[in-house]
């Protein structure tokens, strides 16, 4: 049995997508009735308010939670004010649905991630930047750096590109992972980025040069979430229950400094989102029976 | 309804016929190389990766033991191009779902990698795969390489799956990943004393980089 939620609660409305915020303890959920809520992590609203159309298919808070961005089921991407809810820019980014969506600090920078390609764009007048796909695979998932100058984009033959985001450059190919990255995050100088991919590991990289710069660790199912703590000396990662007869979630817990190591098993999640409070507390959100389940997960300790 | 001519078929058809009459300067061998790019055979329909792609996988045609639970289920085939050239050496990585609808990313079972002998056949036996949420029907992933041919990308479905109702030709697109009837194959069902064994054919033809 996996350790119970810190906290749990009802949702007011059929979920279409949630997120957590980077280095912050929010929560935010897209309702079918294009209702948006940001929630603390006991369940208080925060705030609330309208975007209109049936929710957002993905949703993504920027590294230090000012901007909210969400996409929809038509390809359409709007960035609002996560402290205010208003409305700071819209435009077609996909034809089809948004499947990921990544931005940085400052907005300026969105990727919106279709089934087979991802577009970056230039949050002023929606200008694209670039766009990337494979020959022979799908998107996966994509995040930014938190200057927006690069982009880790994920494909399900299991490359992860490192690009440039000015140029749309692939600066280098990560391609001796054996599966797809299911989850991405920069660390909070931009100088890493980890991977969280479908055989359960988890590998830090350099950003620059793909290269490993520490042991990878293992989860026994596919990762789900990972990021790196608010002072970027320790990466959070959460495995998702594939089989739920024999294998729950856990959360992994693992210095960058030293090979220290923790794991703590969760229940059985198929879904979760992960983030921190400023104090370096992690939050892993999971949609439950009847609402949203909520883990507070404290930094990993020396041994 | 009649089946429509390619352009190589056509222009016999034509030449024959005396529909279509050739300049007196260019003679029939001298027109034939412009039919020659012509494809005899039609591309594989291509079909998404999927998220479990896994490298590595062992070269085995024994993706599950014996005494895994299921159907059994042997595939057999062969890998041509566009022409109809037999392509030996031609690489096939194949994975599916267990009976259950759980694939096996810690490890590789039900994952192998065969390559197509001189006649540019292959086979693998494993067990029928399961149904899993999120995918309507059963299937097998193909990543199928060869050099100087373009690798395809794609998946084999079974006509004997439920989820078309005994009816593949109307009810194919239950599954919206399913785009192309010929990725359906027929199943040859035989009783091996109590058991149950299955057998496809799958010709896989690609495209010529």
């Amino acid at each position: 049995m996996g350790r119970p939620p810190d906290h749990a609660f009802r949702l007011e409305g059929r979920l279409t997508a949630g997120t957590s915020e980077p280095l912050g303890d929010s929560l935010a959920a897209s309702f079918d009735d294009g209702t948006l809520r940001v929630y603390g992590p006991g369940g208080d609203v925060r705030r609330a308010w309208k975007t209109g159309g049936a929710g957002f298919n993905a949703l993504a808070f920027s590294p230090e939670g000012t901007r909210l961005v969400g996409g929809d089921r038509d390809g359409r991407v709007v960035v609002a004010d996560a402290r205010t809810g208003r409305e700071i820019g819209a435009f077609r980014a996909l034809e089809g649905p948004v499947g990921s969506l990544a931005v940085s600090r400052d907005a300026s920078v969105v990727a919106s991630g279709g089934d087979l390609e991802v577009r970056v764009f230039r949050m002023e007048g929606g200008r694209r930047l670039f766009a990337q796909s494979a020959p022979a695979a799908e998107l996966s998932t994509v995040a930014l750096s938190p200057d927006g100058g690069r982009a880790a984009v994920a494909f399900t033959d299991a490359d992860v590109r490192l690009l440039d985001v000015a140029t749309g450059r692939v600066l280098r190919t990560i391609a001796d992972l054996d599966m797809a990255a299911f989850s991405l995050a920069f660390s909070p100088d931009g100088l890493l980025v980890v991977c969280g991919c479908a055989d359960g590991t988890v590998t830090v990289r350099s950003a620059e040069t793909g290269e490993r710069v520490r042991a990878d660790v293992r989860h026994a199912e596919p990762v789900g979430a990972v990021a790196f703590s608010p002072d970027g000396s320790w990466v959070a990662s959460v495995g998702l229950s594939m089989n739920p007869a024999t294998r729950e979630s856990a959360i992994r817990s693992t210095s960058l400094a030293a090979q220290v190591a923790s794991s703590e098993p969760l229940g059985v999640l198929s879904d979760v989102s992960l983030g921190f409070s400023p104090g370096g507390v992690a939050h892993v959100a999971a949609p439950g029976p009847g609402g949203l389940l909520v883990w507070d997960v404290p930094p990993v300790r020396k041994a | 309804m009649p089946t429509p001519l390619n352009r190589r078929e056509l222009v016999e058809r034509c030449l024959s016929a005396g529909a279509l009459v050739l300049a007196p300067t260019v003679s029939l061998a001298a027109a034939m190389p412009l039919l020659a790019d012509e494809p005899a055979r039609a591309v594989t329909p291509p079909n998404v990766l999927g998220p479990f792609y896994k490298r590595k996988a062992p070269r085995t045609a024994a993706l599950a033991p014996s005494d895994v639970a299921g159907v059994p289920l042997s595939v057999e085939g062969v890998v041509c191009d566009t022409r109809g050239a037999l392509l030996e050496g031609a690489l096939l990585e194949v994975w599916h779902a267990s009976s259950a609808g759980l694939y096996d990313n810690d490890g590789y079972l039900y994952r192998g990698e065969i390559e197509a002998d001189a006649k540019g056949a292959y086979a693998f036996r494993t067990v029928l795969p399961g149904h899993y949420p999120g995918r309507v029907c059963q299937h097998v992933h193909y990543r199928v390489t060869a050099p100087g041919h373009k690798p395809l990308v794609t998946q084999l479905y079974f006509a004997t799956d439920p989820a078309f109702d005994g009816d593949p030709d109307r009810n194919f697109r239950k599954d919206p990943l399913i785009t192309s009837r010929e990725l359906v194959r027929p199943v040859a069902l035989s009783a091996d004393g109590s058991a149950v064994r299955a057998r496809v054919r799958f010709e896989v033809c690609l495209e010529r980089a």
